[in-house]
């Protein structure tokens, strides 16, 4: 499914209205309107989980961003910027959780983690699959898949974001949908 | 599904297909939030409440001023800060009857006189140090007949007995 111009222009369009008239409420209204279901699948492929409430964050960060937007990129542009911080910010928060855990755990714990080891899968189902092979790849490779897909932002658009020549993000992207497309076939071979 | 062609083309389509929707009240909690919340200001973490950020760091400020100010000899300051006779006391320190005398002297003391204090240090200072002084006398009057690391500042009615 590709992204509809003629909608995202109303919404976009909608949003700017609001935002003339300085009601930043309802241009946050317009933009959960507009986004959620975006922006909940694209937290839910950068973290694998807690996605709903990460994306929750993300708007209540764009509701406080709104007065600052200076209309230099697109709402979708901006909005996945601020949500790739905000993941970036978890995943963080995320590891250092783990880190610590992995301090404090206890011997037979960690025997029976093997956390280098590969992961095991018990389906075929590549659809079932991809939620865990998104997360093997690097955060910055999985932004750049994620925000690829559905034709949601342009190469143009993603470098501008992630301070990256277009050159690089597409040849990241090919890359990383390489890498997904080889584990999956492992993973296959594996089901 | 069957994966049989050598390209990203079958990647692309599959990603495309990657579903995670957002549940059905997801707007209105959002929407509820930010009610919750100032609509201005750099803001607190949700845990302190989303008060502004200005409002915590003025209260902040605030607080420290009154403990920075008040004499070290009084009871509060003593619990927070210098709290040794105050722990001395709940490790056991027993009262005995020289300490009800002291206390009974206390009771009898008077409370200082303010008029004294303007004439030293800067005037806003002491301004602000004798209105917390009366203010504070009064509040902890209870508490202060009680204290016996008060007797010092009684002067010659401590001694009594």
């Amino acid at each position: 499914m590709l992204r509809e111009p003629a909608t995202t222009r109303d919404v976009d369009a909608d949003i700017e209205r609001h935002l003339d008239r300085r009601d930043y409420l309802a241009a946050l209204d317009a933009l959960v309107r507009g986004y959620e279901h975006e922006m909940v699948r694209f937290c839910s492929g950068m973290l694998g989980a807690d996605g709903e409430d990460v994306a929750q964050d993300v708007f209540l960060g764009a509701y406080e961003a709104l007065p600052k937007f200076k209309r230099t990129a697109s709402v979708r542009t901006w909005l996945y910027g601020i949500a790739r911080n905000q993941c970036r910010k978890t995943l963080r928060a995320r590891e250092r959780r783990q880190r610590r855990d992995r301090q404090t755990q206890d011997i037979a714990y960690n025997a029976h983690t093997n956390l280098s080891a590969p992961p095991k899968y018990e389906t075929d189902d590549p659809m079932q699959l991809l939620p865990g092979l998104l997360q093997s790849l690097t955060e910055l490779e999985r932004s750049i898949v994620l925000m690829r897909s559905r034709e949601a932002l342009t190469h143009d658009e993603i470098a501008t974001l992630l301070g990256l020549s277009k050159r690089s993000v597409e040849r990241k992207w090919s890359q990383a949908l390489k890498t997904l497309e080889g584990r999956l076939k492992n993973a296959m071979g594996q089901g | 599904m069957q994966w049989d062609r050598d390209d990203s083309q079958q990647m692309r389509e599959l990603i495309d297909r990657f579903e995670a929707n957002a549940s059905p009240d997801f707007r209105m909690r959002v929407l509820q939030q930010v009610q919750q919340r100032p609509k201005y200001g750099w803001i607190a973490p949700r845990w302190c409440g989303w008060y502004p950020m200005s409002r915590v760091a003025v209260g902040a400020a605030v607080l420290v001023l009154l403990l920075w100010m008040m004499p070290s000899d009084w009871p509060l300051k003593q619990r927070l800060v210098q709290h040794p006779p105050y722990v001395a006391q709940q490790l056991g320190g027993q009262k005995t009857s020289s300490q009800e005398l002291n206390a009974q002297a206390l009771r009898e003391a008077p409370l200082p006189a303010p008029a004294v204090a303007f004439t030293t240090g800067a005037p806003l200072t002491r301004l602000v140090q004798v209105g917390l002084d009366v203010l504070f006398n009064h509040w902890f009057r209870e508490d202060v007949k009680d204290t016996p690391w008060k007797q010092e500042s009684v002067g010659p009615h401590g001694k009594q007995g």
